[in-house]
């Protein structure tokens, strides 16, 4: 099964993926990629853009119009996102 | 606003109607536990959310059953960042009890797991870029822990 494949099903520990697709396919466009991504993200969440399917999953804005995360009505979860501040123990 | 938070039963029956892959487990009149699935974007994770009449303030405890969280030593944000208990038994800390973002007022099915989904995806990417880009704060050192407990 190919490293794709295995970060697809969720059979790998994200703190192992940033290497294996590096290489794959090299390190600049991966640590890139990557880099966009979890920002993209990040900003949604601290905007309460964010939507989520029953599953679990997390729908943001950009991603579900330009990937195959796009949903059905019928899959998304009847909540929309919300702001919220994440807090904790001090480090 | 209601003059009472939602009951136990009021919540049970918000999360059965929006997530239905959550079971649950009356732990008393008082007291319920919810175990189930959620996969923010990669890996799947079996979620327990205790529940208690006296965590009307301090809110709901999330906690990931599996799999085994993983941690980055000496990283800024703790090994482990945006939880209570870090060192043991350690749970998602999903809001700011200073800025009164929650309380039993609000149902769990539509904050608490929302915010958990999101916590699950800012750890995703935080594992790969040792980054948690999903804003935030940690109290300083000296401060105390706003929420019920230190009052009692």
């Amino acid at each position: 099964m190919t490293v794709v494949s295995l970060i697809r099903e969720g059979k790998l520990d994200p703190v192992d993926v940033p290497n294996d697709l590096r290489r794959l396919f090299g390190d600049f466009v991966v640590t890139e990629a990557i880099r966009k991504t979890a920002q993209e993200l990040g900003g949604n969440i601290q905007q309460g853009n964010q939507g989520y399917t029953r599953t679990g999953g997390i729908l943001v804005p950009a991603a579900a119009a330009a990937s195959t995360l796009a949903v059905s009505r019928a899959a998304a979860a009847p909540v929309s996102g919300s702001r919220h501040t994440f807090f904790g123990d001090p480090v | 606003m209601a003059l009472l938070p939602y009951s136990i039963r009021e919540q049970v029956v918000s999360m059965r109607a929006t997530w239905p892959s959550f079971g649950n487990q009356m732990v008393s009149e008082d007291a319920v536990v919810w175990r189930g699935p959620l996969k923010p974007l990669m890996r799947t994770y079996d979620i327990a959310i205790t529940y208690r009449t006296d965590y009307v303030i301090s809110g709901p405890r999330v906690r990931v059953i599996s799999p085994p969280s993983t941690r980055l030593p000496d990283n800024p944000e703790g090994s482990l960042p945006h939880v209570y208990n870090r060192d043991r038994d350690p749970f998602m800390c999903l809001f700011d009890p200073a800025k009164h973002e929650w309380s039993g007022w609000d149902l769990i099915s539509e904050t608490t797991v929302p915010w958990a989904i999101d916590w699950l995806a800012c750890y995703e990417f935080w594992l790969m870029t040792g980054i948690w880009e999903g804003g935030g704060r940690h109290p300083p050192l000296t401060g105390t822990r706003h929420n019920v407990e230190n009052h009692r």
